[in-house]
């Protein structure tokens, strides 16, 4: 099986992204496409035959909170405007008493949320046309009561809802640097039959801490999570990220050739 | 009396005053530095052949070309890497590195036109002589010039009455001398308004000569810049050969009022406007050739 190589569609990037070679997927941001105005770029991707994946950013599916009706009725628009094989959202929530937080924030990993995530997660598929991936988000803390591992958390809710997964692998590199996780017992942890797609994206450290930024070049040690990955299980599709301080089109393609080239390597393709 | 003397005179005179006028319109020509011709750089060419505009133009489709911009299709154009400090080249990135989150191209365009960068090529094209008028008023009616050919004409439309004495039989013996000279008026006014005065950046003959051979010679016009830059320059968006964008920058044309008075080289006219564009080759679209 070959893995399919994509990149995060930004309007600011459309024309790039459109002329950049062998750019077999995007992944959009749900709530930044208007259904009624789709851009005239993923117009011409589709056209293409380039798959579009939405992904969601403010379902807040990990929080106490059941998925909002509308967001996610928006978010089925959206794919089904987009003809998209599958949406994604984040193992997150972000909101809470009627407070936006603007960010991604951490689930408590506690069978107790758990159980409310399984709930909301069963709401986003009834309602969603196409299956549903969710990711592994990057986190600067964590709660102090966790009961179990994200990767268990994951494979539970896997298990218990038949969810699909997005694994980030430059998020799991966040862990290992903010929370000394190791990345090759997470990932084989997981249930990577689940992946649907991986994240790839580029971050800095600061004062010891890997802030997850997509606005930096993707670097070694996050390519050696993907490698390791890919060496455990190959995933259909392998996403790179870059949402600001976009660099040249050459620079964008050197990354996703990199990507490429962990791929190919002799440990990935046995 | 001859009857030709009136006409002749009121010729030589009319072409005395479009001599004095068009003379002082390009005030400030001096001697080429015909080294300078050999070593033009595509902005410069632009700068000569469709004003600052048009030399913004090159600047931002060479980066373009080089990947050192991104431009989306709706005309949103981020930088994709910080400029040099000195290169002329890498205004736009310098006008792109004030700003968060980019800029749309039309003002893109038009603060480029009139940054000091794209504003320094008129100066020291009009010090080594390959342009005139750096300050002139654009578009300004030399009134005297208009009017002064008049008190003449109407001479001579007496004088010729009176000589050929063949009008007196019509009705209206005076109307077709008239209107013969109103007509050669209005000819002097659409000269006047339509000729070098129409224009922003006046090259001089040197640099005149140049460049009809240089459109002449398609190799020397591909070497000039890649990417259909060189064409670009010297004859505006028309010749760029990518047509997504070239629509994005049609789509994305600055408004003619744009305009920034204290660029000497914007002037009173707009920036954004094909100043320099010959009258009739280039017409008075926006974004520099219609295209």
């Amino acid at each position: 099986m070959r893995t399919a190589v994509g990149i995060g569609w930004r309007p600011e990037i459309d024309l790039t992204i459109e002329r950049l070679a062998g750019v077999d997927f995007v992944e959009v941001i749900a709530e930044n496409v208007c259904v009624e105005h789709l851009p005239e770029s993923l117009r011409v991707l589709r056209a293409r035959g380039v798959e579009v994946i939405p992904h969601g950013v403010a379902l807040g599916l990990a929080g106490a909170d059941r998925p909002d009706p509308a967001r996610l009725a928006r978010l089925a628009e959206v794919a089904g405007a987009l003809e998209s094989p599958l949406v994604s959202e984040h193992l997150a929530f972000v909101r809470a008493g009627g407070l936006e937080a603007g960010h991604l924030l951490p689930a408590p990993m506690t069978w107790d949320a758990l159980d409310v995530v399984v709930e909301n997660v069963r709401i986003a598929q009834e309602s969603l046309p196409v299956p549903l991936a969710l990711e592994n988000p990057a986190t600067l803390l964590t709660w102090p009561d966790n009961e179990m591992s994200e990767a268990r958390f994951l494979t539970e809710l896997v298990e218990r809802t038949g969810v699909r997964l997005l694994i980030d692998v430059a998020n799991l590199h966040t862990e290992r640097v903010n929370h000394g996780l190791d990345p090759a017992a997470a990932l084989a942890e997981l249930p990577l039959e689940a992946v649907e797609y991986v994240h790839v994206a580029g971050g800095v450290e600061r004062d010891g801490l890997w802030h997850d930024t997509h606005a930096h070049p993707v670097t070694a040690p996050v390519l050696e999570v993907l490698e390791m990955l890919c060496a455990l299980h190959r995933p259909p599709r392998v996403l790179l990220e870059r949402d600001t301080d976009f660099p040249p089109a050459g620079e964008l393609a050197a990354e996703l050739a990199a990507i490429r080239a962990v791929l190919t390597r002799p440990a990935v393709r046995s | 009396m001859n009857p030709w003397l009136p006409l002749l005179a009121y010729s030589v005179w009319t072409a005395l005053v479009l001599g004095v006028a068009i003379g002082c319109a390009r005030r400030g020509g001096k001697r080429a530095d015909r080294q300078r011709l050999t070593e033009l750089s595509p902005a410069e060419y632009a700068f000569v052949s469709g004003g600052a505009a048009r030399a913004a133009d090159v600047c931002i489709l060479r980066l373009l070309g080089a990947g050192s911009l991104h431009v989306s299709r709706d005309g949103q154009v981020v930088a994709a890497r910080a400029p040099e400090p000195d290169a002329v080249a890498d205004a736009p990135l310098r006008v792109l590195d004030e700003e968060y989150g980019g800029l749309p191209l039309r003002e893109l365009r038009v603060r480029v036109a009139a940054s000091p960068e794209i504003q320094a090529i008129g100066a020291t094209l009009f010090a080594d002589g390959l342009v005139a008028r750096p300050n002139a008023e654009p578009r300004r009616l030399p009134r005297w010039a208009l009017f002064a050919s008049i008190p003449l004409g109407v001479a001579t439309a007496v004088a010729g009455f009176v000589t050929a004495d063949d009008g007196a039989a019509s009705a209206l013996p005076w109307v077709g001398l008239l209107l013969a000279v109103i007509g050669i008026q209005a000819c002097v006014a659409g000269l006047l308004l339509l000729g070098v005065f129409g224009e922003r950046v006046v090259p001089t003959a040197p640099m005149m000569r140049r460049l009809i051979r240089l459109r002449r010679d398609e190799a020397a016009v591909a070497a000039l810049g890649a990417d259909g830059v060189g064409a670009v320059a010297l004859w505006g968006l028309d010749r760029f050969p990518d047509p997504v964008v070239k629509e994005i920058f049609r789509r994305n044309a600055p408004a003619p009022g744009s305009r920034d008075p204290q660029s000497p080289w914007c002037g009173n006219t707009s920036c954004a406007s094909p100043q320099g564009a010959r009258a009739g080759s280039c017409g008075g679209t926006a974004d520099g050739c219609g295209g």
